[in-house]
């Protein structure tokens, strides 16, 4: 979790047009004893309307609404709102909507298909600064990836990875497996300095601008990358 | 009786519903669950009227999201048939396909029928005076 928020109370806010789904994610969520839904909204215009006056920790989105969009949402706050943590939950089970809400600045996306239960995993993690993929997704992305390296073995993915040294590739596997920077620098003996000017150098190396594709490319990339790493 | 047992009993006469997902859903609280599929029992009416009148305005939009809400809450109460019919309606409207989905939504709408008189089923069950959770 982030430093700032040990602690206190979680204030955690769901926008999903199902009054069912979010009396479900409430009673489930307060479950646990620091976390709280703060406030619940039908639409993704009210719940943007109500940033006006105070921010969530976490925000939890349904996709589809009969006035506005879930995605369009995940797009604004990661423009205007980047310290708000977005879960996208959704009926939608294929893996394409899954990689346009990450792409777009979802912190994890989670299916109705799977049991609610999951919930409480996925605040958790993204409440971590990690990524939440539900695991049935998890596995579809996967098999995508293994499948267009085996069609295209030079691929450019496989390639960047390659490109990174040991230490970095090292560092990149703890990503996939949810550590944060002060605990990779706990694991591997280094300072958290020296952690974060690898994090810079693996973005450079892959192409990506941010911390948060950085954990959703090393998520994605699992198996790559400990494939990688055990040769 | 117990919550779980009473749910275990009533799914068993109803499998079109999943008595686990019930139980998550309201993380064990009898009064959740009640409010619940009480909710639940109204969204899926409501939803249900909007494809209806979407078929008949040949709306996709207004279609694909009353179809998508459906399989929402399908999915929530473990409904599986419903929710793979609903799926797969759902799939065919994003895909441009609207030609076979009357046909389609009469399966659906029979599935529905039978998970909705599960859920009143349930919901008479937890209303009897013997229920003590």
């Amino acid at each position: 979790m982030k430093p700032e928020l040990s602690g206190r109370t979680i204030k955690i806010a769901t926008v999903d047009d199902h009054p069912m789904t979010r009396l479900a994610l409430k009673t489930v969520i307060e479950q646990h004893p620091q976390w709280q839904v703060t406030d619940e909204f039908s639409t993704p215009d009210a719940f943007q309307a109500s940033l006006r006056k105070s921010e969530p920790d976490v925000v939890i989105i349904d996709l589809l609404f009969n006035e506005g969009s879930g995605l369009d949402l995940v797009e604004y706050l990661k423009a205007f709102h980047p310290s708000i943590r977005c879960l996208v939950y959704s009926a939608r089970t294929e893996k394409h909507y899954a990689e346009r809400c990450l792409r777009a600045g979802a912190h994890g996306y989670a299916c109705k298909d799977e049991p609610i239960d999951v919930i409480p995993e996925a605040i958790e993690r993204v409440l971590k600064n990690d990524v939440y993929l539900s695991p049935q997704l998890t596995r579809r992305i996967t098999e995508t990836f293994v499948r267009r390296q085996q069609q295209n073995p030079a691929a450019s993915d496989e390639q960047a990875i390659e490109s990174l040294s040991n230490r970095e590739l090292e560092v990149l596997q703890l990503i996939g497996q949810g550590y944060n920077t002060k605990q990779i620098a706990e694991s591997v003996c280094r300072s958290v300095k020296t952690i974060e000017t690898y994090r810079y150098r693996i973005k450079k190396k892959l192409g990506i601008t941010s911390g948060t594709e950085l954990a959703q490319y090393a998520l994605v990339h699992r198996e790559g990358i400990n494939a990688d790493a055990a040769r | 009786m117990r919550l779980d047992e009473k749910l275990a009993r009533v799914s068993d006469a109803s499998p079109a519903i999943d008595s686990q997902r019930l139980l998550s859903l309201c993380a064990g609280k009898p009064d959740v669950l009640i409010q619940c599929l009480e909710l639940l029992i109204a969204e899926v009416a409501s939803n249900r009227l909007q494809v209806d009148q979407a078929l008949a305005a040949n709306d996709a939009r207004a279609l694909g999201v009353g179809v998508h809400n459906l399989r929402g809450s399908m999915s929530l109460i473990g409904a599986a048939q419903a929710r793979d019919l609903a799926a797969a309606i759902e799939n065919d409207v994003d895909a441009g396909d609207v030609r076979t989905v009357a046909n389609q939504w009469q399966k659906l709408d029979r599935e529905l029928n039978q998970c909705m008189a599960n859920v009143r089923a349930l919901l008479r069950a937890l209303d009897e005076p013997e229920a003590h959770f």
